[in-house]
């Protein structure tokens, strides 16, 4: 299908529905034209090396955004014909007892867009992780990233669990408790204390567990439990999921391991 | 002369994510798709559905384009990466 870039306005051919601009290059200078970060050279496709902090937009601009994006977005898919010319159009024979009228007069099809889809899209979008995972040299030295990469891939290895426990229709309190345990070991492990400040999911692994020690204490005499995650944790973690996966390789659960 | 109009349907079966049910819905729905659910997938939280829709009618067609798509995107974010957009737009040597 064809859309248009959102920032630099160039049309553009992609197979997926969310697909928002061009390139990386546009994608970079939109996210830094909206939180207002200056570019020493709009040429370069270079990130500041400033740590500043990224204020996230105000959620009515964020559903302004998508709003304005998915009215576009209709009006590009449906691309109907003014109904004037509907009006001129001739109808088509088949046989003496029936006339088909033509596909043209039915109303324009109305494109659904899926929420969950877009939210996960908005929100890789805003971030600031996806261009540090796809450029880590230039936002961490070489021992450094050693550190990032380590803890990334067993975030990872979590994070793909995690979702895969929240589509069971029940789930052995076990699992929930090892998933924990695998958590706790990760923030006790020496590699998690080296991590840079800007690593940025520090807070959010210290958030997982937590709530996973919370719901096995709660459920330690029960044998399965219902894990369900909220909409909008679920498209957290799918979304930190796609931006590290490029970065660091899937490993299975049984393989995780914390040998430094 | 009697003539019977007959109305060409093709089926197919998809697995929808239940993540995306509703939204598969309300496109089965708005076009008067014509749906029935085949199996239950409980382990990946999901619906194996059949569709039949009628090829020559330009909104079942772009009702199953739309559907197909959000299969595909949300497929993508759960199990792809960045690169794996951009090698789909690649042209690779034969």
């Amino acid at each position: 299908m064809t859309t248009t870039c959102l920032h630099c306005g160039s049309p553009m051919q992609s197979q997926r529905n969310t697909k928002k601009y061009c390139s990386d290059n546009c994608k970079q200078l939109a996210f830094y034209k909206r939180n207002g970060l200056a570019l020493v050279n709009n040429d370069e496709n270079l990130p500041l090396s400033g740590r500043q902090e990224i204020e996230k937009e105000p959620v009515d601009n964020e559903v302004v955004l998508i709003q304005s994006y998915q009215q576009e977005f209709n009006e590009q898919l449906t691309g109907d014909l003014p109904l004037k010319s509907l009006n001129d159009e001739q109808t088509i024979t088949v046989n003496n007892s029936f006339t088909v009228k033509p596909e043209r007069d039915e109303p324009p099809y109305k494109c659904v867009l899926s929420k969950m889809i877009y939210s996960i899209a908005d929100y890789i979008d805003n971030s600031e992780a996806l261009f540090m995972f796809q450029h880590p040299g230039d936002y961490w030295g070489i021992h450094t990233l050693l550190t990032v990469k380590w803890v990334s891939l067993r975030l990872r290895c979590l994070l793909e669990s995690l979702i895969k426990l929240s589509n069971y229709s029940a789930v052995d309190c076990d699992n929930v408790i090892k998933v924990k345990e695998v958590f706790t070991a990760l923030i006790d492990s020496g590699e998690f204390k080296k991590l840079p400040p800007n690593y940025p999911f520090t807070k959010l692994i210290k958030e997982l567990e937590q709530k996973l020690a919370l719901i096995a204490k709660q459920h330690k005499h029960s044998e399965s439990i219902r894990f369900r995650l909220t909409t909008n944790r679920k498209v957290e973690l799918i979304g930190i999921r796609f931006m590290l996966a490029d970065f660091v390789p899937a490993i299975k659960f049984s393989e995780i391991d914390f040998a430094e | 002369m009697e003539t019977t109009l007959t109305k060409r349907t093709i089926s197919s079966s998809h697995t929808i994510p239940m993540d995306v049910f509703l939204d598969i819905v309300r496109i089965l729905l708005d076009n008067a798709i014509t749906w029935r659910v085949e199996g239950i997938n409980e382990k990946e939280n999901s619906l194996l559905i059949q569709v039949s829709i009628q090829p020559d009618l330009l909104r079942h067609r772009k009702a199953m384009e739309n559907m197909q798509t959000i299969l595909s995107d949300y497929g993508y974010y759960l199990n792809g990466s960045p690169n794996s957009d951009v090698e789909e737009n690649e042209d690779y040597p034969s």
